[in-house]
Formats: structure tokens, C-alpha cells, sequence
């Protein structure tokens, strides 16, 4: 905790792009794929995503370390909606955590898509001589099937619908963030993340009325945050959103940092 | 003037919470861990907790994880101002239970 500010501090040693193509299987895990074979010491991590191919996809990705075979979960459930657009386009994102990466620790990546055998270009950097805030990532909301999210239904017309809960905090919560994914009609979009028990629900984050669905159908941001946070373990999380539309649905992960 | 309070080497058993040093006495404390021994899938946690009153219960003032090897092996608290005492716990949540020395020492 002592440490002086580090003007050094940089982010300058990303991969190069790195295929991570799908597997064979909806929904399955690719293996894992190494990005860095032995991690210098790291206070944060940033994953770019690029050229996914020529259909939009649902992606659900974990960032490990450890050795091959044994690899432990350091960031969970990052959502990501690859969104193609005509001309070979396609959405490309960049999001961070603000998260300790241990030296010396080898750092992979995996993937599961909605599409079999579909690539998928991306990069991981760290962030060098800085303070992390956490040494892990913990998800709320993510399954195992396409699009990975947990669905939350707006209500009436420019109404919320329901509180959706998507999961219990495991540890103490330092940041939180939160992906969404999914289409429907265009429409501004407003959604919340509360916490609380049942009924005792208080807003956390809301973005007002900043997610449109665009002319094409898609959502907007895809990534928003992280936000600096002091949640309890133990906490329940829930999400609600409102469309201009009626009954829109969207599937959402929230990410804690630990 | 610095001086050691106390100091020891405690074994981790998951998930069991140790009492490292409880101080009952007035003063400013700071306490030491080395966690040279912690590999990677080790999670453990400190715990600061201080008396506001004379005889009263030890509420948390500081929470703090740890997790895998660490590169700055020798972690250390800011001063804690105590003046009915203080108490430091260290919980391994996860991993081998590994051998931690420590030392509290009063400013």
C-alpha cells in the first residue's frame, strides 16, 4: 500500500491479435489460448476485440491464469455483442479492469459464441507500475447459452419492467461494470443495475436514455464502466431497463471487481 | 519511539479467521506481513478492527485481499490510531494454507 505514484505507468505491451475461433459447438468453451507465457506484474488489464467475421455474434469470454491445465478465472464473464454492419464492418470494443495480474503467472483467454468455428481477432494489454483496486473479476448474469446474459424484459413503453436478478456479490465489491447484448426495435433504451434485497432495491447505475438500439436493431454501449464501488459480499444485484418500445428484451452481465 | 509490539508467524487453515495480535493498550500501531510464501490460487485477507471505547467490541476499520504470489512481498497498514486498542486477523480463503510472519509495531 505504500508505494509512491509511478510516472512510468504505462500500457504499451499488448499482444498482437491473437484468432481465438470458436468451437464446434454453440455455446463450448474453446480451449484456453495464451496471450502472455509469463505475465510481468500487472495492476490492470484491457481486452480489445476486432474483426470477428462477417455475422454478428454473442461472445462470453473469461481472461485466466495459471499454467496449462490449471487455470484460474481472473476476470468472468465478459459479454460482448459483435455487432456486423454492411461493408465489412463490424463493432469493435475496448474494456478494461482495473485488476491485478500476477508476475510471472502465464495469462490465457476462452471464448464461447453463438456461431460454430467463427473467428475472432483480439488483444489483452497490461497496465504496468500502477495500484490495481482488485485481484479479480466476478460475473452476475452470465449462462452458458447464447446470448450469455441473463434477459431483462422493459416494460410499457418508455416504462422499466421488472427488477431482473442476476446474482449474489461474493466478495466485497470494489468496481462494477456492466455488458449488454441483443436486439429489438429501435428505441432509446434506459437501464439501472440496483442492489439490495427484495424490496429494498437501490439504484446503482443507470444509463439514461444513452442506449439506443440504433437503426439496425442493435443496443448501445455495449460496455459501460467500470464504476468505483464499495459493495458488501452477500449482496443481491438486480437490472431493469426501459425502451421506447414495449417488451424489448436484452440479455445483461454485470462484473464486480473483488 | 519505535518499538515491536509483537510479532509471530501464523499457519493458515482455510477460511478459518486467526487473531494475529489483539492490543489493548493506547497508541499508534502499523502491522507487517510477509507473504513471500503465497503461490498462485492463494486468496487471503486482513482485517484491521479497533476499540472506539474502553472495553468495547473490536468493529472493522480496514479490509484488505491478497491473492496469488505477490511482488511486494512485505505489505504493511498505515498508521492505526487506537487509543483503546486494536486487533489485526488474517483469513486464508483459498488455496494451501501458507505460513505467514508478521509483526505489529507501536510508533
Amino acid at each position: 500500500m505504500i508505494g509512491l505514484v509511478q510516472p512510468q505507468s504505462r500500457n504499451n505491451d499488448s499482444t498482437g491479435n491473437v484468432n481465438v475461433v470458436s468451437s464446434g459447438t454453440v455455446g463450448e468453451w474453446t480451449a484456453w489460448t495464451e496471450v502472455f507465457a509469463s505475465s510481468t506484474e500487472g495492476a490492470g488489464l484491457t481486452l480489445r476485440t476486432s474483426w470477428f467475421g462477417t455475422s454478428s455474434s454473442y461472445n462470453l469470454f473469461q481472461i485466466g491464469v495459471g499454467g496449462a491445465g490449471s487455470e484460474l478465472v481472473l476476470v468472468d464473464g465478459i459479454l460482448q455483442h459483435y455487432q456486423f454492419y454492411s461493408s465489412g464492418r463490424g463493432t469493435q470494443q475496448s474494456v478494461s479492469w482495473n485488476v491485478r495480474v500476477p508476475g510471472g503467472a502465464r495469462v490465457s483467454i476462452r471464448r464461447r459464441c453463438s456461431r460454430t468455428s467463427e473467428q475472432g481477432y483480439l488483444s489483452v494489454s497490461r497496465t504496468r507500475n500502477s495500484q490495481p483496486l482488485g485481484v479479480g473479476v466476478e460475473a452476475y448474469g452470465a449462462t452458458a447459452t447464447s446470448p450469455f446474459g441473463t434477459a431483462v424484459v422493459s416494460g410499457a413503453a418508455n416504462n422499466y419492467g421488472s427488477l431482473v436478478e442476476v446474482g449474489t456479490t461474493g466478495a466485497r465489491i470494489r468496481q462494477i461494470s456492466v455488458s449488454v447484448a441483443g436486439t429489438g426495435t429501435s428505441g432509446w433504451l434506459s437501464w439501472e443495475v440496483h442492489v439490495g434485497p427484495i424490496g429494498g432495491e437501490v439504484l446503482l447505475v443507470r444509463a439514461y436514455e444513452s442506449g439506443t438500439f440504433m437503426g439496425n436493431g442493435y443496443p448501445t454501449p455495449l460496455f459501460f464502466g467500470p464504476f468505483d464501488v464499495d459493495i458488501p459480499s452477500g449482496t443481491r444485484v438486480t437490472v431493469r431497463q426501459s425502451c421506447q418500445v414495449a417488451a424489448q428484451t436484452l440479455s445483461f452481465v454485470v462484473q464486480g471487481t473483488y | 519511539m519505535l518499538t515491536v509490539h509483537s510479532t509471530g508467524t501464523q499457519t493458515a487453515v482455510i477460511s478459518t479467521e486467526h487473531t494475529l495480535a489483539t492490543v489493548a493498550t493506547s497508541g499508534v500501531f502499523v502491522i507487517q506481513l510477509d507473504l513471500s510464501n503465497m503461490v498462485l490460487g492463494d486468496y487471503a485477507e486482513v482485517v484491521i478492527k479497533v476499540r472506539q471505547t474502553s472495553g468495547g467490541a473490536y468493529k472493522q476499520q480496514s479490509y484488505s485481499l491478497y491473492a496469488h504470489a505477490q511482488a511486494d512481498v512485505i505489505q504493511q497498514s498505515v498508521p492505526i490510531v487506537a487509543p483503546y486498542g486494536v486487533e489485526f486477523t488474517l483469513k486464508q480463503t483459498a488455496g494451501t494454507g501458507r505460513d505467514f510472519p508478521w509483526l505489529v509495531a507501536t510508533l
